[in-house]
């Protein structure tokens, strides 16, 4: 899967979860203090990406450090990445 | 040298009045809990826990009243207007927070009401007793299956709750990103949500606790019913709200800068 598609599918969770217009969506704003979710959105986002991307999230590491939407770009392309070196 | 002595003067009459202000608050707060202390054990002692904890929280909002009215109002011009028509009670009161006057500032609802605060208030060593005797919820020592149960438990009960849900004051007239708690709440309960805007209070006192001179309005908004955001997602509803507060603090603003 290419960035732009991982981009493209965590934008439509934003969209569908949260209802923000596509051009809030850029990579540096912000998730807290730019796009004004909280801790309880959070885990919406969670259930929305796990089911938009096939993958359990539960285990992974390093949701703590995500702060910005770019954050959640790279988060995923790792996940999406070590799953193919995986043959998953 | 005008302007070293004008500004002298800004800070002696500044330094008084937190003087002035604060004897008579302490003073004030006192004698009233004093008095009403005495009421409260002398008649309700044998009263259910149920009753008393309903007497509490009217003690709070009568010394709220009184404390606007005679020693807010001394100093401050405070205005208050109700644009919500005919709402039912109990609900969800959201409040805008910009300084530490607003717990007192929501005493000119008239309704029973418990609040929802921070950590801090409840360390507060008298304050801090009467708000878990009167059940006060204490936002960050809580899961949300407990805020759940204990709000669906004070609703059912016909207490309406008061939140701020951007967290902290915002001590200038910014409005921060709401927290969504509530507001699944109310979904989940079917309540009305009143939006309750204050401004002109940012520095009243400011986040040092200094007093400044000023004008606060208070306006409460038009009930947001179950209706209008029963198809809403917690987090458009919480942005929705927002942006009506927003809207409603741009405009009480400029009044303020009129009158």
């Amino acid at each position: 899967m290419k960035r732009e598609e991982i981009v493209s599918l965590v934008n439509e969770v934003f969209e569908e979860y949260f209802e923000l217009e596509q051009e809030e969506l850029l990579p540096e704003k912000l998730l807290f203090d730019d796009l004004g979710l909280d801790s309880l959105d959070i885990v919406d986002m969670i259930v929305g990406l796990q089911k938009k991307f096939g993958i359990n999230l539960r285990n992974q590491t390093g949701f703590q450090q995500i702060r910005s939407l770019k954050d959640v770009y790279d988060f995923l392309e790792n996940i999406v990445m070590k799953k193919k070196e995986n043959g998953g | 040298m005008v302007d070293k002595n004008i500004f002298c003067y800004f800070y002696i009459k500044r330094f008084l009045f937190n003087i002035l202000f604060y004897s008579y608050f302490v003073l004030f707060t006192l004698v009233y809990f004093i008095l009403a202390g005495l009421c409260f054990f002398t008649f309700f002692a044998f009263h259910t826990t149920g009753e008393n904890r309903s007497r509490l929280r009217y003690y709070i909002l009568l010394y709220g009243r009184l404390i606007i009215k005679y020693v807010i109002e001394l100093f401050i011009y405070v205005k208050y207007t109700d644009k919500s028509i005919k709402y039912s009670k109990p609900c969800i009161y959201i409040f805008n927070h910009r300084s530490a006057s607003d717990p007192f500032l929501v005493a000119l609802l008239d309704d029973e009401m418990a609040q929802v605060v921070n950590r801090w208030p409840f360390k507060l060593p008298f304050y801090g007793v009467i708000a878990k005797k009167a059940e006060y919820m204490s936002i960050l020592d809580l899961s949300y299956e407990e805020i759940l149960k204990r709000t669906t438990h004070l609703l059912n009960k016909g207490v309406s709750i008061v939140v701020f849900p951007e967290g902290t004051r915002s001590g200038s007239n910014e409005m921060g990103q709401f927290n969504g708690t509530f507001f699944r709440i109310a979904k989940e309960y079917g309540c009305q949500i009143i939006p309750v805007c204050i401004t002109g209070n940012e520095f009243i006192p400011d986040r040092s606790f200094k007093m400044h001179f000023g004008k606060i309005k208070v306006h409460k908004l038009k009930p947001i019913t179950y209706d209008i955001y029963k198809e809403m997602t917690p987090f458009k509803l919480k942005n929705y709200v927002r942006r009506i507060m927003l809207e409603e603090t741009q405009k009480m603003e400029a009044e303020l800068e009129n009158e």
